[in-house]
Parts: C-alpha cells; structure tokens; sequence
C-alpha cells in the first residue's frame, strides 16, 4: 500500500475545518454551531497528526500529544457549550442563534 | 552654672486642657446642652494658672547668664544639621513667659463668664488653651523651627477664635482674611529663617546670638539685612503693622476675651518678641532698623487717626492696638529693645483691661457694641445697683495709662519710647529719621489722648442714650469677669513701676531693664557684676539706662492734656457724625471711613482685582478653552469612531463570527506580508551600505 502524501492529509484537514466553518457561520440552530466548532477542532487535530507523521524527532512527539489535549479540550468545551446553550434556551425558549442579538444596544 | 528645670510641663498643661476640653466638647457634641460648663471651666482656668505657677518657679531658679535648655527630642537631622525640638528659658523668655500665662490665666477667668450662656463653651475653652500652648511654645522655642510651630500655632487659633460664631459669614470672612494676611508674613518668617541658616549656620537663638556677638558691631551683611527684613516682614503680619495691618480691626469679630487675649495682650506682640529675641541680627542691620522704626511710625501714626472715627467700641480699641504695637517697633527701631518689651507688659495690662471691660459693658447690654447708644454707663442702674461702676474704674485707671499722664504706666513705657526714638541714631539720605519719628511719635501720643479720651466720653461722660428696650434686659457682671478686669486696672497702674529708679537697697537700678540686661547688653552687664564681685557684693554701679529727660516727658504729657481737652471739648455733648437713625452700621462714614478703609481699597485694587481677573482669564483659556477644548475634542474623536465602528457591529451572532474570522485571517494574512516588507528595507539598507 503506497504511502499517504502529507499533502493529502493536510487537505483533507483544511477541507473538513472549511466544513466546520461553513456549518457554525450558516446554520442557525445553536446545537449544529456546536457541531460545527467540534468538526473544525477534529480537523485541526488531523493536521496535527499529519505533521507528526510527516517530521521527526520532537515535533513528531508534540503532533501526537496535542490531539490528546484537544481532546479533552473538545470534551470540557462540549459540557460547558451544551450547558450555556441549555442555559440561555430556557430564557428566549428558541435555539436559534439570530435569535440573541442582545450585544447591541 | 545652669539650672534645670522640666521646661516642657509649661506648655503640655495648657495643651492637655486643649485635649480635655477638645475630647468634651465632641463628646458632648450631639447633646442639647454641652458638657458640664463646671467641669469644662475648672479645666480650662487651672491649666494656664499651673503652667504660670511653673513659669514663676523656673523663673526663680534660672541664672543671669547660662538659660535653662531642654532638648526634648531631635526633631529632625540631615547630614551635619541636626534640629532638636529645643526649649529656651532665660530672662527675656521669663518675662514674656509670665505676663503671657498670667494675663491668660485671668482673661480665662474672665471668658468663664463671658462665654457661659454660650453653646459653644467647651469649645471656646479648648481654642483658648490651645492658643496658650502655642503662644507657649513660641516664646520657649530655643530656636527658629520651634518659634514657627507655635506662630503657626497662634495663627489657627487666632482664625478658630475669630470665627468661632461661624454661623456669621462675615465672621469667617474675617477669621479668613487674618489667616491669609499671616501666611503672607509666615513666608517672609519662613524665608528670613533660611537667610539667616545660610548666614550664620545655624536655627538656634543662642547659636545666632553667640555668632553676632563675634561680629564686629561697624560691619554689615546684605544677607544679614535681607534676612532681618524678611523676617521683619512675617512680624508686620502677626503684630498688624503696615502693610499687613488689615486683618486685626477685622479681628475684633471674635469674642470679646479673644480679642483681649490674642488680640491685644499677647498674640500681636510676638512680633515685637521676635525681633526683641533676634536683637544681635538687628543690631548689625542699621538698614533694616530705619525700615522698622519708619513703618512702626507711620503704623502708630494711622492706627490713631482711624481709632478717632470709630463707633463700634472694639473697633476704637483695635486700631488703638495696632497704633501702640507700631510704639514697640519704633522702640525696636532704635534697637532699644527692653524698651520695646518694657511697652509690651503695660500695653498688655491696659490693652487687656481695656478689652475686657468693653467686653462687660457688652455682654451687659446685650452685645450692643455701637458708642453711639452708650453713654452714662456707671450711672447705668439694673435692680438696684449699677452693674458697669467696677468697670468703669478699670477703665478709667487703664485710660488714664494709655494717655501717658504720670502715674500710669504709659506714663513710663510710651515716654521711654519717645526719648530712646530721639536719641536714636538713624539716618537716610542725610535725613534724620530718628528726630522726625520723635515728633511723629510725639503727635501720635497726642492723638491717641483723643481717642481713648473720646471712647471714654462717648461711652461714660456723656449723656445717657442707652435704647430702652436694651436698658430693659441689662445683665449683671458676674464676678468672674468683675474680678480680672480690676486685677488688670489696677496692674496697668502699678506694672509701670518696674522701670522707677529705686532708691532701695535691693537694687540702685530700675528692676525691668535690669532684669534683661543680660539678654540686650551682655558685656555691660558683665561689667557690672565685675565691679560688684570687687566691690564684695556691695552696689556700686549706678545703672545707666534709669535716666529720664524731663522735657520730653513733659512735653508728652502736655500732648496728652491737649488731646484730653481737645476731646472733651469735641464729644463732651455726646457723638458726631450720623446718627444710628441715618446710618444703622457703625461703620465710619465719608472722610473717616476714606481713612479707615484705605489698606483694605488699596489691597482690592492691587491685588484682589487682578488676581481675580488673572483667574477669570484662567478660567476661561486654560480651563474652559485648552483642558476642556481638549478633553472634550479627544471625547468626541474617541466617541466619533466609536459610532463609525458601531455601525460595522452586527447584531446577528453569526455575522460578527463572520467578520472576526475574516479579520483574524486578514491579519494572518498581512504579517507575513510586513515581515516581507522587513526584508525589503533590510536589503536596501545593504544595498545603501555598499554604496558608501
């Protein structure tokens, strides 16, 4: 089996973080937004793991080791996201992001 | 051989009364009455009449020569200066020192009755115990730094008295204008303190005397003359001369004991105390001694022509004050200091007796303080007897005092000043200064017999104008203040005799000038104690200093007829001028009030108005125009692109995640695009360095 081309996988990062982007900008249910932000941190961890494989010696150490953190990260933001989003749902009874245009004004 | 003596009791007395009473008085401040005036008076009394106890105790014990010195603690020091909180006891100390404790014990007495009815009283009574802890530590300072706490001192006290009824804004305005006129003379203290650092290397007064007596007496120093006006000039401020002279008629909104006490006795004449200590600068500054003898001159000469057009009784007295104190500094201004000081006692007992028994017809009748609604007084008769007739004697024997007439003790002060002013030595341009103040001084003793004789025939030797609604509540005197002002009558009579040439075998000199000796002529009185330490103890020197020259104290005692005659032929019949119905004020009015009010118009158009207008332009180009225009520009800008921004906010949540990404990619964007620029300039920087 030949080789994966580390440019292929940085691609297919870029193209996944783009995903992520187009779904939290466009979509307007608040739970999808939260998909979307974990798709673009999953994307990001892919890179990571691309370069890891593609250089050596410590930074090969580092592009292994983040993804775990970012991981645990996704999980803390996902149970902290999902609880505002609980949160502030129960005061407008909607998840609709335009729904919460409070900031100005 | 230096006696010791706890120095530092005499002014901690009056100041723990000051804690005392300060601690009642806010204690009792919510409660309707006040704390308990028994209590509150008892303080107040015993802590001068204690600290005078001490004072004639350590005056007892301390030596001609060597003066008691306390170094309470170091004060502060800086490399080779070290300044020590010092105490000074000598003669000249003693002798301010007891007549400023006894004549304060008794004006406290007095102000016992004076202020009773009042609210305020244990306040009062902490004022006036903190003024005498100052008007203390001023004259026991041993040096320049100490004598300033306790001028300082004095000045609070003296705006805390005079606006002590603070309910009255022309009270405060006055209380004011005495705190900013003495701040004015502080800064000439202040500055003449550090002349004389720098002249003679040292702030204490045994320091400054020693090093002027190592001076030649025919030499002089600019420094030394700058540093004697300078400091001349912060005691023009606190003893009312001329320029500064304005505050003290104000003054007289006070209390009636505060007046007496501050205003009269004591306070005014730390001046005269300061240059007096001082004596060993002054005396090599012939300049500045022609400039204090000339301005107490023309100070005693306007102080008597405004008392001849007062109607309010304290206002009379007030310029009176400020005419005498102008006598001392002459008697200064021929470096005739025991003079000067010997003026300072009797004017002190008379000024005090005068105060103090205007402050009875006052408190008498209600707090009526016009001459024109007087008149008769001893003969004034309230339940059965006649409540002013003690005061009345008082008055009598201190008027007779202030006029000079034999017997009084004005009789050998103020006469004294005019023969030491005559045979003073002070030249200007060829002009003898010294002859043409004599005959100043001469015409102003005349004017003053006409004043004080007017204030006496306005008040007692006229017919009766007392207001019947006002002759209805007349207030007994309460023995308390009967007490002092006699006490005082009878001393201004008596204190004269200090200076008599004695024919006893206690002493062949006069004890007043005897007693200072030391202080003033150091080397003559050792003289003396040589010639009697050779002739075993038996009097063998006559004092020189007794003599008296009988012309001129003959024709000062004619001026003082002609003035009395001149009075009463003027206001025998009672007052002239406008009468209370056409003017209710007793301010002075037309060509009197023109002389009276000339300082305070001269001072509002020199200095008030400009100063007000400097501020106005102030007001409007630098605050309003520079610092608001400018605060108000950079508010505007900021809130300007504030809007501008705001405009670009977008309410909707996922359209400013929008922009945010768009600007954090533009930004990752443009730093590469800047470092690339970076390679740019730094490749023409080479490319430049090639070149040259």
């Amino acid at each position: 089996m030949a080789p994966i081309d580390p440019l292929h996988v940085q691609g297919l990062a870029a193209i996944l973080f783009t995903l992520g982007l187009i779904v939290v900008l466009t979509r307007r249910n608040l739970f999808l937004v939260l998909m979307g932000i974990e798709l673009m941190l999953n994307a990001s961890n892919l890179s990571f793991v691309g370069f890891s494989r593609q250089f050596s010696g410590g930074a090969s150490l580092v592009g292994q080791v983040t993804p775990l953190f970012t991981i645990a990260l996704a999980a803390a933001e996902a149970c902290v996201g999902l609880a505002m989003v609980i949160c502030i749902t129960r005061g407008k009874d909607t998840v609709d992001a335009d729904a919460f245009a409070e900031m100005r004004e | 051989m230096s006696a010791s003596f706890p120095l530092w009791l005499i002014p901690l007395l009056p100041l723990l009364g000051a804690i005392v009473n300060g601690a009642l008085s806010l204690a009792g401040a919510r409660s309707a009455n006040g704390p308990a005036r028994g209590f509150v008076a008892l303080i107040a009394v015993l802590a001068p009449a204690l600290s005078f106890l001490c004072v004639l105790m350590a005056s007892y014990r301390v030596d001609a020569v060597v003066p008691i010195q306390n170094e309470l603690w170091t004060w502060f020091s800086a490399g080779n200066f070290h300044l020590g909180f010092d105490l000074l006891f000598d003669r000249l100390t003693s002798m301010m020192l007891l007549f400023v404790t006894g004549i304060g014990s008794l004006i406290h007495l007095y102000s016992v009755g004076y202020m009773w009815e009042d609210r305020g009283f244990a306040r009062f009574m902490a004022y006036m115990n903190l003024f005498m802890f100052s008007m203390i530590v001023l004259v026991l300072g041993g040096s320049l730094p100490v004598t300033f706490l306790g001028w300082e001192g004095v000045g609070l006290c003296s705006y805390l008295l005079i606006g002590f009824w603070h309910k009255n804004n022309d009270y405060n305005d006055a209380a004011r204008k005495a705190f900013v006129m003495n701040r004015i003379g502080d800064l000439g203290f202040l500055l003449g303190a550090f002349a004389l650092f720098g002249a003679c290397g040292s702030l204490g007064y045994v320091d400054i005397a020693g090093f002027f007596a190592k001076q030649d007496p025919a030499v002089t120093d600019g420094i030394w003359t700058l540093a004697a006006l300078l400091i001349f000039l912060g005691c023009t401020g606190k003893s009312a001369q001329i320029p500064l002279l304005t505050w003290l008629p104000d003054a007289m909104a006070g209390p009636t004991p505060v007046s007496a006490l501050i205003h009269a006795a004591t306070m005014v004449t730390s001046g005269v105390y300061l240059v007096s200590r001082l004596g060993g600068l002054y005396s090599h500054c012939p300049q500045a001694l022609t400039v204090i003898l000339v301005v107490g001159c023309l100070t005693a000469l306007y102080g008597a022509v405004c008392g001849l057009f007062q109607n309010d009784i304290k206002k009379a007295f007030a310029y009176s004050t400020v005419s005498q104190l102008g006598y001392m500094f002459m008697a200064c201004g021929v470096a005739a200091y025991d003079v000067a000081l010997f003026h300072v006692l009797t004017h002190a007992f008379f000024k005090a007796t005068l105060f103090l028994g205007a402050g009875a017809i006052i408190h008498s009748l209600h707090h009526e303080q016009d001459m024109r609604k007087y008149g008769a007084l001893h003969k004034l008769v309230s339940h059965g007897h006649r409540p002013l007739y003690l005061t009345y004697v008082a008055l009598v024997l201190a008027w007779w005092s202030i006029l000079g007439l034999p017997l009084g003790s004005g009789f050998m002060s103020k006469d004294l000043i005019i023969e030491h002013v005559f045979g003073g030595h002070a030249t200007m341009h060829g002009i003898d200064v010294a002859s043409l103040v004599g005959v100043v001084a001469l015409v102003t003793a005349g004017i003053t017999a006409v004043y004080m004789t007017r204030v006496m025939y306005l008040t007692f030797w006229s017919a009766d104008r007392v207001p019947a609604e006002t002759r209805e509540h007349v207030q007994r005197v309460p023995v308390t203040m009967a007490a002092p002002v006699l006490i005082l009558g009878c001393g201004s009579i008596l204190v004269g005799y200090l200076w008599f040439e004695m024919a006893s075998t206690w002493t062949r000199g006069c004890p007043f000038p005897e007693y200072l000796m030391p202080i003033f002529h150091p080397s003559e009185f050792a003289r003396i104690e040589a010639a009697r330490l050779a002739a075993n103890g038996a009097d063998v020197v006559q004092v020189e200093s007794g003599h008296t020259d009988w012309v001129m104290t003959g024709a000062a005692v004619a001026l003082a007829v002609i003035g009395w005659v001149v009075a009463a032929m003027l206001w025998r019949k009672g007052p002239r001028g406008p009468g209370v119905a056409e003017q209710p004020s007793s301010d002075p009015t037309g060509f009197g009030a023109s002389w009276t009010w000339a300082f305070d118009r001269v001072y509002h158009a020199l200095v008030v108005l400009p100063t007000r207008w400097i501020a106005l332009i102030l007001y409007w180009v630098i605050e309003q125009m520079l610092i608001g225009g400018l605060t108000y520009a950079v508010a505007e800008f900021a809130a300007f692109l504030g809007d501008g921004y705001a405009s670009v906010q977008r309410p909707r949540l996922r359209a400013s995640l929008a922009l945010s990404i768009a600007g954090a990619a533009a930004v990752l964007w443009i730093a590469p695009l800047s470092s690339g620029l970076n390679h740019v300039w730094t490749g023409l920087g080479r490319v430049l360095r090639a070149f040259y």
